[in-house]
């Protein structure tokens, strides 16, 4: 047994001290500094010339990407494990894109829009054509909202017209979101998915389901265009649905830039679509993406060249040594708009009282935290959890507003006064005791494959144990850890917070605090009412009445619900103030870092006008986070808008 | 072996089918999590609604009760297994187990018979060596190598492999069975060219089963070296090399043969962590996947398959072994 455990240590160092040493075997010409040296890079960028390329004479974007693999892989972008997320933006189109971290939006489909009194009119582009060869119309456009009628903005829709092929009317109910957020409730969704023409039978059921419902009494309940869905027809129009994602085709049909040719279990081909609408917007003739699961063979593939473009931030000493031993890769790093963190579980004693939370979040030190989770982070240490991306703080909320909120900055004697406030004290042994004299352990809760959350929570559980209150980390399989930290089953839960996953709107990322992720795990209370029987009913509705910040009571749900519709922006933002200092106040969790997430171009096979030139040499080619709007506009670009646009037309073959 | 022996043996192994596949059923049930949960997470966030109503509403879309009684969903399972239906996949709703399973399996089956043979051979020889030459330098360069390749997990060697072969050479394809640009058929392309993607997994699995075949090979020969017969033939002239194959060699590899066919059975399972390294589409990948997405129907399908295989392979090596060993056939009779 001894033998076999020296084997093994033996072999693994061998292993790795040869994987390092064949990773450096491996040279490059002239990269990109050099050339950026050699003045070869100077002024604006334009596309090569087909004769004049060098490097990718194939005019071939290579990528990485994922699918269910043949024979589960299936065209319907609604079926079960979809067509994958990467891939759905080569061949999809939307009415909009928008970009997820300065909510930009920009047209796509829809040529024009005019703005009427409870009207959104939405002029399409003519000519434009799904890859089976029939036109896209407005019907298309409507067969989108009819079926997929759990859209976020069918909440906010009475009805949607279509006066000829090329015009879509979207009318608003009566009061309508404020225009900003109409625009982005429109702009979230990729319109161009649904061909009528494809799925006409499953469109028109829907339809005929949907006319079945009454119109709701009041604004009080949430229904698809102000409709009551009684549960019957709710399972009618599921099952539909159900219907309709099981329909095919075979292979995806859109009337994006470029057209499905091929799949294997590893590998998608996807070829130029020659009837595109915006054809000087290709810049490829193929795209080749790899279904590459295993991280390290991902590096391996960066490290090589054999990639155009890399979506992510490895481990600096990863990041470090592919940028050494490529000289032609290229990192940008970006904010994500989601930050790491960890939520109290208020179900639990002694986390129902702020003050104990509040100490706890005055143990931790971020920088560590940040350290561990991510290096490329960015902690903020005097918030607790706001509901507000950390970097747009000082945009989104007023001065007054942040003035007033608690620094929770690491304080280890200010945490030992709070916890002496409600009763506790500290033993010789350093460990901290409750009221009754009882030593408590608590345990932190993680998805075992979330790196950042689980490095981060092995930290703050140290610090905690080291205050003298024993935490231990459980780093749970992913597939059931989400249902049991919903169900309360840990102390404390990590996840993303303050995050928005859609656009990146202030209201947005408050929406998965108190309606969404965070209020399961936090366990807010629910409105309970009795039904029929006697028994207690519970509504999935907030039940939140806290103080705000000029001390009167605070209905959150209400305020929540009241948002959308107020049409002041000084309102609004008043409203934000309060919701994101009661999350502050109420320290229901604690923002460790804010995530920040890379991108990686490869120079040598893709050229165009890399954002930030001028600091390329200077940075090492690591590039620091971009400080102007245009910077960040182009890095976020680079990410493909996190998932929204289409960037290869952007950039071109080298 | 007697035809009532046979029987016997059949009969033992249709009850162990019988007894894995119950087993197979109720354990899958007792793991936590379920394949609504992120079934209904990926719901809620691709339609925009609260996770409780995308719940609500797959449960009623595939009509899967969670708490339907355990001997209902036994009788339904057993219902379609007469039929040869393996159900369909719960997250995959249009894709039956009974296909997934066809598309799986050769591969596995391509790659993991190749390297099963090719080890195995390379293996029986060098452990014969190693006892027949017990001074030779043989000896401790072949243990060592098989403490490490025993003590390394197979995974890492195929990294390795990968690191090596594909993305520093480049002699090797990254992964995959074959490449997008060739026409899959019985065609010289496709055949040459799946040969050529199947080369580093083949490799990874010869290289990690080849020392084990060795020593146990040499264990086995060592023992035959002492016997009576093989003294006894030494001192009658046999020339060293006919000794070595026709007397030490057939009768030493005996009682790998019921570990060969056991280890045919347990490979049709394939290597989740192989097969996702090279992103190779075999039965592996496939328990991988369905194991992370709680798809009890294809869980419960996949492991029925697997564990038929080892059955069926121990019940050919026990019939087989009574052919080739007579005095198994003496116990029968």
């Amino acid at each position: 047994m001894n033998l076999l455990r020296s084997g093994k240590t033996w072999a693994t160092l061998a292993l790795a001290v040869f994987v390092a040493a064949m990773s450096g075997c491996g040279a490059s010409s002239p990269g990109l500094a050099a050339r950026i040296e050699a003045g070869e890079l100077q002024g604006a960028q334009k596309p090569v010339p087909d004769d004049q390329l060098k490097f990718n004479k194939e005019k071939i974007f290579r990528v990485l990407g994922g699918w269910p693999k043949p024979p589960l892989y299936q065209g319907n972008p609604f079926g079960s494990g979809g067509i994958g997320d990467t891939n759905n933006r080569y061949m999809f189109e939307g009415l909009y894109v928008f970009i997820r971290s300065t909510n930009d939006v920009y047209n796509v489909l829809a040529e024009s829009t005019e703005d009427g009194p409870g009207t959104t009119t939405v002029h399409l582009h003519k000519g434009v054509k799904w890859h089976d060869g029939a036109p896209f119309t407005s019907k298309d456009v409507w067969a989108y909202y009819r079926l997929n009628n759990g859209a976020d903005v069918t909440k906010y829709l009475s009805s949607i017209e279509t006066p000829d092929d090329y015009t879509v009317v979207f009318r608003w109910l009566d009061p309508a979101p404020y225009p900003e957020l109409k625009k982005l409730l429109l702009a979230q969704d990729l319109q161009g998915q649904i061909p009528y023409h494809l799925y006409q039978k499953y469109v028109d059921k829907a339809d005929g389901l949907l006319k079945q419902a009454k119109p709701l009494p009041d604004r009080s309940k949430d229904g698809p265009f102000h409709l009551d869905i009684p549960d019957e027809l709710n399972k009618q129009i599921a099952l539909n649905w159900n219907e309709f994602t099981r329909s095919g085709p075979a292979v995806p049909v859109g009337t994006g830039p470029f057209k499905f040719e091929k799949v294997t279990t590893t590998d998608m081909l996807l070829s130029r679509n020659p009837d595109y609408w915006q054809p000087d917007a290709v810049n490829y003739d193929k795209i080749w993406i790899k279904n590459v699961p295993e991280l390290s063979a991902q590096y391996a593939l960066v490290k090589s060249g054999k990639l155009d473009w890399y979506d992510g931030t490895p481990p600096k000493d990863i990041l470090e040594s592919l940028l050494k031993l490529n000289p032609d890769l290229l990192h940008y790093r970006m904010y994500d708009p989601a930050s790491v963190g960890l939520m109290y579980n208020i179900r639990r004693k002694p986390f129902e009282q702020v003050k104990f939370r509040q100490a706890l979040t005055y143990v931790f030190e971020k920088s560590k935290l940040r350290e561990i989770g991510n290096y490329y982070g960015k902690e903020y240490p005097k918030i607790s959890m706001t509901g507000i991306m950390p970097s747009s703080l000082e945009s989104e909320l007023s001065a007054e507003a942040l003035g007033k909120m608690t620094d929770y900055t690491h304080n280890p004697e200010k945490a030992a006064s709070l916890l002496q406030e409600i009763g506790w004290s500290k033993g010789p042994d350093g460990l901290w005791r409750d009221p009754g004299g009882h030593v408590p352990s608590f345990i932190i809760g993680a998805p075992n494959n979330w790196v950042p959350g689980v490095n981060s929570a092995q930290i703050a559980a140290e610090q905690l144990t080291r205050f003298g209150i024993p935490t231990k980390l459980k780093a749970v399989d992913s597939t059931i850890y989400f249902a049991n930290a919903d169900k309360g089953l840990y102390d404390m839960s990590m996840d993303w917070v303050d995050v928005s996953w859609g656009f990146q709107n202030p209201w947005s990322s408050l929406k998965v605090v108190y309606w969404d992720g965070t209020k399961k795990k936090v366990g807010f209370p629910n409105v309970k009412k009795t039904g029929a029987d006697g028994s207690e009913i519970d509504t999935g509705r907030l039940d939140l009445k806290v103080a705000g910040i000029d001390g009167k009571t605070v209905d959150v749900d209400k305020e929540m619900r009241r948002f959308p519709y107020v049409q002041e922006e000084s309102e609004r933002k008043a409203i934000i103030d309060n919701l994101a200092w009661i999350a502050n106040e109420n320290c229901w969790g604690v923002n460790f870092f804010q995530n920040v997430t890379g991108a990686w171009i490869n120079t040598r096979t893709m050229a165009g006008n890399y954002p930030m030139m001028d600091q390329i040499v200077q940075s090492g080619r690591d590039m620091p986070l971009p400080e102007t709007d245009a910077d960040r506009l182009a890095v976020t670009h680079l990410n493909h808008g996190f998932n929204s646009t289409f960037m290869p037309r952007e950039y071109w073959p080298r | 072996m007697s035809p009532r022996g046979i029987a016997k043996r059949i009969g033992m192994s249709a009850v162990t089918v019988l007894l894995a596949m119950l087993l197979t059923f109720v354990l899958l049930r007792m793991t936590p999590g379920s394949a609504i949960d992120s079934w209904a997470r990926d719901y809620a966030t691709q339609r925009g609604m609260s996770l409780e109503e995308a719940y609500r509403q797959i449960t009623a879309m595939i009509n899967y009760n969670p708490n339907e009684p355990l001997l209902t969903q036994l009788g339904r399972y057993l219902g379609g297994l007469l039929h040869g239906n393996l159900g369909m996949s719960m997250i995959y709703q249009n894709v039956s187990v009974n296909e997934i399973i066809a598309n799986a399996l050769p591969w596995t089956l391509f790659v993991l018979s190749i390297s099963l043979v090719i080890s195995f051979l390379i293996g029986i020889n060098l452990g014969a060596m190693m006892a027949f030459r017990r001074k030779s330098l043989l000896d401790p360069i072949v243990s060592i190598y098989a403490i490490i390749t025993s003590s390394v997990p197979n995974f890492i060697v195929a990294i390795l492999l990968l690191v090596v072969f594909s993305f520093q050479f480049g002699w090797f394809p990254v992964n995959g069975a074959y490449d997008p640009v060739v026409e899959p058929g019985f065609n010289l392309p496709f055949l040459s060219n799946v040969l050529y993607h199947g080369a580093l997994p083949i490799l990874t699995y010869v290289i990690t089963t080849l020392g084990t075949w060795a020593l146990t090979m040499k264990g086995s020969a060592v023992n035959v070296l002492g016997e009576d017969y093989i003294v006894a033939a030494g001192i009658r002239g046999v020339s060293e090399r006919t000794l070595m194959s026709q007397y030490v060699k057939r009768n030493a590899m005996l009682p790998l043969i019921t570990t060969l066919a056991v280890n045919f059975g347990f490979m049709l399972g394939g290597s989740p962590l192989i097969e996702n390294v090279f992103s190779y589409p075999g039965m592996g990948y496939y328990i991988g996947q369905a194991t992370q997405q709680r798809d009890y129907t294809l869980m419960q399908g996949l492991l029925l398959v697997t564990s038929v295989a080892v059955i069926v392979a121990n019940l050919a090596s026990d019939l087989i072994y009574a052919r080739l060993d007579p005095r198994v056939k003496l116990e029968e009779g």
